[in-house]
């Protein structure tokens, strides 16, 4: 970018940043053609690889792109959205209905040990490089050179050296497997494993810094509609439409994500027509916006679980009867009337429902503290036990769940004490896996159950924050990740779901709705399973 | 009494302040007759109910019936107050008669003085409610961390208020005399200098737990208070002021009131407690009596 290019942008950028929040009519966004998100948090990097901050897929998803996605269909419960047709497609290669985004086409071996994409011709990066089988080999290597989050995918797909991704030609690429890996084409569509412009980045790359670490956090370089414009952590980040976008150039010119940290303000500023689009609200703060004009509401099913993680290594959550006895005591039905205000529906198993695989339970569905005291009678408490468990500060919809619980829980002798931690150490508190009870919200972003169960309840798994350990879940598991025949695969898992279910190492709350507020003239919203909102599904009608 | 009743008389506001904080403490005793709904009880099918006859301030989002949460938190508020004000009161009294007293009297102690009232100038020199809350973060969360922080922010200005006294007084003739008579200076402070400085301090108890009723309620609504769902006025009005942009204002609105009236009402006795604890002012006060 040039001085004057860059001048003429960041003028561009300043006043689309202040003319708007400065309005007080609808549709500022809509006049200018530009799109305001108010978020939580501006994105603390632009680098996938290690950052997770809130803010940064919205805007990764912008400006990156994967070779793949799930084709879309219409949301069964909001007629103004699409979401993600995850369904199983068995006559299709690998069960899945996608489509090429980077990739034209791709080939999968019957037995899920390779795939081969096809790549777009003439697909330009943000500075003008051609896409080539080179750019997903490089983005791949650089995943397993600094073995961060890129890792971590990397070896869900048993994809453990760079020889096993092979550049066939110009613009063909194969990934060579040792064994089957059925999540091979779903990770693909994962946007933590968009493709880089691996000419810019090796340009930048230093001695010191072969990957470009260092450049990738303040800079773009992919292949994706929107381009970095600027960047101000904490107040802003702007992008702006291509105009050499492969797939045309986006509907909406300018995309700006400004940091609202309070809920509340967000809610005030979409209500005011100040901003576009609201994220993260509570729902009080959602259903408080139903009459108003000018806004509609997006609320789908999401793949976000709401549970309490147990500490199963430790007394008295090392007993089954007394974390099933937890689970009968949550007033689910309750809690999702008067603090979820109906945008959101009881847990029931032990994954997302949305996704396919998915085993519902019933046992705990509805509260039972006569069955509650009789297990914990059972299990030697018969006058219950004192316990506490960690919340999070900043996610003001935990302290009421909560403070539900404990009236329950105080029913049959046992005392919690809630203990609100800042929400800069919370995470810290969860990693340690120390605490009796902990809040947790999250969700897998691949949809998948062999993934979703690896996460959270094989032994090994750094987010099974239960320390739950069952040798018999962890042999199913393992013998899953790598079975070809998707029949039989998904036969393990339904079985691996119901043993964690009789086990209980969490308390299943909900699976929350994903909502969001927006303008009543922007249209286009469209649920994906990692809950983050992509720019480019936007239009103004 | 009959002094207060007649300097109430004709000051209609001071006597609301005795009024209010007199029928607080009453509620606090009382609490557990008066109060309709247990104050820690979530009970889910009326949250947020408007106040009625059945909630007279209204429910929060869990069920909890306000009304009984504001009664309850009397007791709370009104004891972290006082005991973190009598901690300071104290602890500063003592500190600052010591400080006073030896005050150029040697060149050790004065050392000693000097590097005492510069340490309180370090502390005084951070704004209050932000050493509190670094304080409770230190100490980790509780009532007693509370305590210890309202007690610690405060206590410099006892030192300094029982300092100046102490200088004063420790020039005066019966002071001079004890102290050649052979009184110990344990037994001189004890017996003769804080007694004879505790005009200032006393009136400045009053007015001081009114702001520790405000600090302790402060802590709270920044989330560095007691634990949920524990009745204290800070936490409910931090709970229910983001009900305030939902609609619902109650939440928030009655323990704000109540907890400014408390503040209110404690000023205005400290206000009153520095006429009255002055035997000149006092009489010229009920003089037309």
């Amino acid at each position: 970018m040039d001085r004057r290019s860059f001048l003429k942008n960041s003028a561009a950028a300043s006043a689309l940043m202040t003319v708007p929040l400065a309005s007080k009519v609808a549709s500022a966004g809509k006049k200018s053609n530009s799109l305001i998100f108010a978020s939580p948090g501006t994105p603390q990097s632009l680098d996938s690889e290690f950052d997770t901050s809130l803010g940064t897929f919205d805007f990764i998803s912008a400006c990156y792109d994967s070779l793949i996605a799930y084709d879309t269909m219409p949301d069964p419960k909001d007629p103004d959205a699409k979401r993600e047709d995850l369904k199983k497609y068995p006559d299709r290669p690998s069960g899945h209905k996608m489509y090429g985004k980077l990739a034209e086409s791709w080939k999968i071996a019957p037995d899920m040990t390779s795939v081969t994409f096809n790549l777009r011709k003439g697909v330009k990066s943000h500075w003008g490089n051609e896409l080539t089988a080179e750019d997903v080999k490089w983005s791949w290597d650089r995943k397993l050179a600094l073995g961060a989050i890129g890792g971590f995918f990397a070896s869900v797909i048993g994809l453990s050296k760079p020889e096993q991704i092979q550049v066939d030609g110009k613009y063909t690429v194969s990934f060579r497997l040792d064994k089957p890996a059925p999540m091979l084409m779903r990770l693909h569509r994962n946007p933590y494993n968009n493709i880089l412009d691996s000419k810019k980045c090796k340009e930048v790359a230093t001695g010191d810094d072969p990957w470009a670490k260092e450049w990738l956090k303040n800079n773009v370089a992919g292949y994706g509609p929107y381009n970095l414009v600027s960047i101000d952590r904490g107040t802003s980040a702007v992008a702006k439409a291509r105009k050499d976008y492969w797939g045309g150039k986006a509907a909406i010119d300018t995309f700006i994500m400004q940091e609202v940290t309070s809920s509340s303000q967000r809610a005030q500023l979409v209500k005011k027509g100040s901003v576009d689009v609201a994220q993260f609200l509570t729902p009080l703060e959602v259903a408080s916006l139903k009459n108003a004009p000018n806004v509609a509401i997006d609320s789908v099913q999401s793949s976000w679980m709401d549970w309490l993680h147990l500490n199963c290594a430790e007394k008295p959550f090392n007993d089954k009867r007394v974390r099933q006895a937890m689970n009968y005591a949550f007033p689910k039905a309750a809690a999702i009337k008067s603090v979820y205000q109906t945008y959101g529906k009881v847990l029931e198993g032990v994954m997302p429902d949305i996704y396919p695989g998915y085993v519902p339970g019933t046992t705990y569905n509805k509260q039972n503290l006569d069955k509650a005291r009789d297990l914990l009678k059972d299990a030697g408490y018969p006058n219950g036990f004192e316990t506490y468990v960690i919340y999070d500060a900043g996610q003001t919809f935990q302290e009421p769940l909560l403070v539900l619980y404990r009236t329950a829980l105080e029913q049959i002798g046992i005392k919690l004490t809630l203990k609100k931690t800042p929400s800069a150490s919370y995470f810290k508190e969860i990693v340690a896996k120390k605490h009796p009870l902990t809040f947790y919200r999250d969700a897998p972003w691949s949809p998948d159950p062999g993934y979703a169960l690896n996460l959270y309840y094989l032994s090994s798994s750094f987010v099974n924050y239960s320390n739950y350990n069952n040798p018999e879940v962890d042999k199913i598991l393992t013998a899953a990740a790598s079975e070809g025949d998707a029949a039989a695969r998904f036969e393990m898992l339904d079985k691996c779901q119901s043993i964690i279910l009789d086990d209980a190492p969490v308390v299943l709350i909900s699976n929350p709705d994903f909502s969001l507020v927006r303008n009543k003239d922007l249209k286009g919203y469209t649920y994906r399973t990692y809950n983050h909102t992509v720019a480019g599904d936007f239009y103004w009608s | 009494m009959k002094v207060l009743y007649l300097y109430c008389k004709d000051r209609p506001l001071i006597g609301f302040g005795y009024f209010f904080v007199f029928f607080l403490v009453i509620l606090a005793i009382f609490a557990d007759l008066i109060c309709p709904w247990p104050p820690q009880t979530a009970n889910p099918d009326d949250y947020l109910q408007a106040p009625s006859w059945r909630h007279l301030f209204g429910t929060d989002e869990t069920g909890m019936d306000i009304f009984s949460r504001c009664i309850y938190s009397i007791r709370l508020d009104l004891s972290i107050a006082f005991l973190g004000t009598a901690v300071s009161a104290i602890v500063g009294t003592a500190i600052g008669a010591l400080v006073g007293y030896y005050e150029a009297r040697g060149r050790l102690k004065t050392v000693f003085s000097s590097f005492t009232m510069r340490a309180l100038d370090v502390i005084q020199s951070f704004p209050v409610f932000v050493f509190a809350i670094a304080l409770v973060a230190i100490f980790g969360q509780g009532l007693y961390s509370i305590i210890a922080a309202i007690a610690f922010v405060n206590m410099p200005i006892y030192v300094r208020l029982m300092r100046t006294q102490a200088l004063s007084i420790r020039q005066m003739r019966y002071v001079e005399a004890a102290y050649l008579s052979g009184l110990s200076d344990v037994r001189l402070i004890i017996k003769h200098i804080v007694p004879n400085s505790m005009g200032p301090i006393l009136s400045h108890l009053s007015v001081n737990v009114g702001w520790s009723v405000l600090l302790a309620a402060a802590l709270s609504f920044a989330g560095a208070g007691v634990e949920a769902p524990t009745p204290e006025w800070g936490s409910m009005i931090a709970v229910g002021f983001k009900n305030i942009v939902t609609g619902q204002w109650w939440p928030s609105t009655f323990p704000g009131i109540v907890l400014g009236l408390t503040v209110f009402s404690f000023a205005l006795i400290g206000a009153s407690v520095e006429v009255l604890a002055d035997p000149v002012r006092r009489r010229a006060a009920i003089a037309k009596y």
